[in-house]
């Protein structure tokens, strides 16, 4: 099973608060609750706690170029990652969030997808910490789709799975 | 003269590995690297010819030997997901025009959806994935056309 390495979460989150500069003090504090994340060792023992059958889905979604027998980018090991660190801050905010589909994208990311009811959400992950793509669609063939920063992908699941 | 689609026809697309589970296929299972998207007509070929032509292209055999076919791709992960044609128009999407203004091209059944990767959600929860007897068969009872 993956594991993921302190150091390595720890930069993670370094990341993602870089990226949220200009997020208000007043919305800030629950995402700092991601330093409350512990390690011991080498192996991954954050707070939150996704199922094996998840990180194993999204390392499996890890693919080289052409994997669709077309075009299709590479999804790297660091597009993995990077939706894993997605995850578990997703769970640091709602513990109790439903877990969601897996899939690998031949855009090079790692997709996670949820469904509540004629709703449904997905959001793409990218391997550099940077920009979210999110689409949506609600009943009425309502459709939403475009890139935000990571906080505003993770507040916008929330929103849509509470 | 222009051959167009009849909404009682079916469209076959194919599914990669982790794009799909017992559920069906999820939503990256339809969308491309470009805007249109890519289906096949299931008048025009089975199942099988579909995974064929994916076994004939350079990345499959590079991936997966010289000698590769359909049925080794499908044993590889890959799957056909099926979607009624009419699907596409009833949600406002077009087939995109061949150059003699047919909506698929005769010769191999291809069909381009116009910006279709914009709704993977109304093309998900109005397909399957085909089953592997279904695979084999050929399977569907097509309407006379």
């Amino acid at each position: 099973m993956p594991t993921i390495e302190y150091r390595q979460t720890v930069a993670a989150h370094l990341d993602l608060r870089g990226s949220i500069g200009y997020v208000t003090e007043a919305e800030r504090p629950s995402l700092w609750r991601l330093d409350t994340i512990s390690a011991v060792g080498n192996s991954a023992t954050s707070s939150v706690d996704i199922p094996v059958e998840i990180r194993e889905a999204i390392f499996a979604c890890q693919r080289e170029e052409g994997w669709d027998l077309e075009e299709a980018n590479a999804v790297t090991e660091e597009a993995c990652r990077s939706a894993l660190r997605f995850l578990e801050t997703l769970l640091v905010e709602k513990p109790d969030i439903a877990m969601p589909r897996v899939s690998a994208s031949v855009l090079g990311a790692v997709t996670l997808e949820w469904r509540t009811g004629d709703r449904h959400l997905a959001v793409r992950i990218f391997p550099d910490f940077g920009p979210v793509f999110y689409i949506s669609e609600e009943p009425q063939d309502i459709r939403a789709q475009g890139y935000e920063d990571r906080y505003r992908a993770i507040r916008r699941v929330v929103n849509f799975c509470v | 003269m222009p051959q167009k689609i009849d909404p009682r026809d079916f469209l076959y697309r194919k599914v990669n590995p982790t794009q799909w589970d017992a559920f069906g296929a999820k939503i990256e299972a339809f969308v491309d690297k470009y805007d249109d998207l890519s289906f096949r007509l299931a008048s025009i070929v089975s199942p099988m010819q579909v995974m064929d032509f994916f076994a004939s292209s350079p990345a499959a055999k590079k991936q997966y030997g010289e000698n590769v076919t359909g049925k080794d791709l499908y044993d590889a992960g890959f799957r056909l997901a099926i979607l009624p044609a009419h699907v596409i128009t009833d949600a406002g999407f077009a087939f995109k025009l061949e150059k003699d203004d047919s909506e698929y091209n005769p010769a191999n059944g291809h069909v381009n959806i116009i910006d279709g990767k914009n709704a993977p959600f109304t093309w998900q929860k109005n397909a399957r994935i085909l089953t592997e007897e279904e695979m084999q068969k050929g399977v569907l009872q097509l309407p006379d056309l």
